[in-house]
């Protein structure tokens, strides 16, 4: 994951409580470890003690002294002070602010509200670190990382809800989605028919009748936003691609839920299987 | 990057009506200061700026670096405390438990050591974190009180350079009036 080219690692979750955080976390005292600090930031808010939606407790994200944080400025500690680096864009939470951590800490992070303030401060967090960038992101947030050297970590676990085998499924769906390969013009043989916009149901049904084999291409893997059977019939009916592709390169697992917990050794195989990228349970210790 | 995000007017407002100023602030007077050639809000930054950031450091209150030692020997004595609890762990669990929490087969440890909890179980697995001992406690105990005099320390040295800025209120307002007039229209906030 930590590859020299990769700017940025962000780690998108298939539902809330899924282990996000715990998996930034091992990422972060991974790259720590062999001395590289980086950025961190996130989109959205994250890292809270208490979740503010369902109020259920939450690891803190950590800090080592050295790393550049990007968060709002209403989430910045006030003490121990932080190095002040740079201000940017506004969010709901205060203009996001770039500081370089002096003692280490934990704290609630958060980041710029949109997908495109993402990609900028992505690109300043990489400048003033130095170093690989680390997102907690949101998996419906990832379109301006399409096409870039950023690499993605998908989350999930028993709180996604349902059996192994369903998690699994929804898991194996998701990283086939991102891993739509990429389409060069002039490449392909046949009809190319050029999707803009979203890739949705009604468009979905319609390539469904054609009868000829056909290359679709959309801008990048978020725009197909079919799910389930029709998305597997849709993959199977035409050769789908897009103009700028993901780059996911592992899955994390967690086996815990509120409301029930499942085999983690069982889990983190399925997922394996599902996705054919490597699985890690942090927690348990296990890979797949 | 964001000029009208933070308005320097408003920053002395609120340091005259003796709000707390946080180093966000001072970095964007800082800022504010260097472009209009205010020499003597540089100087009084000057301490905690390095190119263009800033940072509230040691020089700026007496109490600040004894405060800030006293912090990081804390948390380096807390750390170390986990660390050991962590390492006696080990051999028991066959890995290095460095996470909040982390799970063994039911049964594989029988009894459980004193020196873990059980914080979740199901029929086939147990989660596990590391219950601090007495000396932990007391470390983290240490570490807080030190946190706090750190963050007093901190608010001591924001508000000395808060009472400063507002005896500079004039020269601020005098820039920021030549700054009005000499702005082309849409020009970046200050």
């Amino acid at each position: 994951m930590l590859r020299d080219d990769a700017r940025s690692v962000v780690v998108v979750g298939t539902a809330k409580n899924v282990g996000k955080t715990v998996t930034l976390n091992a990422l972060r005292a991974a790259a720590f470890a062999r001395g590289v600090l980086g950025g961190v930031t996130s989109i959205g808010r994250d890292g809270e003690a208490i979740d503010a939606v369902d109020g259920a407790p939450k690891p803190a994200v950590r800090l080592e002294p050295g790393t550049v944080v990007a968060l709002p400025r209403s989430l910045l500690p006030v003490s121990p002070g932080l190095e002040i680096l740079d201000v940017g864009e506004a969010s709901a939470l205060g203009p996001i602010v770039f500081a370089r951590v002096r003692f280490a800490m934990t704290c609630e992070i958060g980041g710029p509200p949109s997908a495109r303030a993402l990609r900028a401060t992505i690109e300043r967090l990489a400048a003033l670190s130095g170093g690989v960038v680390f997102v907690d992101g949101a998996i419906d947030r990832v379109a301006p990382l399409a096409g870039g050297d950023d690499t993605i970590v998908l989350a999930t676990g028993a709180a996604y809800g349902g059996s192994v085998a369903e998690i699994a499924a929804a898991a194996g769906q998701t990283i086939r989605r991102f891993q739509l390969p990429a389409y060069h013009a002039g490449e392909r043989e046949g009809q190319v028919v050029m999707v803009r916009g979203a890739l949705d149901a009604r468009r979905a049904q319609s390539l469904l009748t054609a009868e000829r084999a056909m290359t679709v291409v959309v801008a990048d893997p978020t725009r197909v936003t079919v799910r389930g059977e029709l998305f597997d019939a849709l993959c199977a009916h035409v050769d789908l691609r897009c103009e700028r592709p993901l780059r996911p390169v592992a899955c994390t697992t967690s086996s815990f839920a509120a409301d029930g917990s499942l085999d983690p050794a069982a889990l983190t195989t399925a997922v394996a299987r599902a996705t054919g990228l490597p699985v890690y349970d942090l927690v348990a210790r296990l890979v797949a | 990057m964001t000029g009208a995000l933070l308005d320097v007017k408003t920053i002395v407002a609120r340091a005259q009506l003796g709000d707390a100023l946080d180093d966000v602030d001072f970095f964007w007077i800082g800022r504010f200061a260097a472009k209009h050639g205010l020499h003597a809000l540089t100087a009084l930054l000057e301490p905690g700026t390095t190119g263009t950031s800033f940072y509230l450091a040691d020089t700026f209150d007496a109490t600040l670096a004894p405060a800030r030692q006293a912090y990081a020997a804390a948390d380096a004595a807390w750390n170390a405390a986990r660390g050991r609890l962590a390492a006696a762990l080990e051999p028991l669990l066959g890995f290095y438990p460095d996470g909040d929490e982390f799970i063994v087969k039911r049964g594989a440890i029988t009894p459980l050591p004193a020196s873990v909890r059980v914080v979740r179980a199901t029929p086939a697995y147990l989660t596990l974190a590391i219950q601090p001992d007495r000396v932990t406690v007391e470390c983290e105990d240490e570490r807080y009180r030190a946190f706090g005099a750190v963050r007093a320390a901190e608010a001591q040295a924001r508000r000395a350079l808060a009472e400063v800025l507002v005896r500079q209120a004039g020269s601020i307002a005098e820039a920021l009036a030549n700054g009005e007039r000499a702005r082309p229209m849409g020009g970046e906030g200050e």
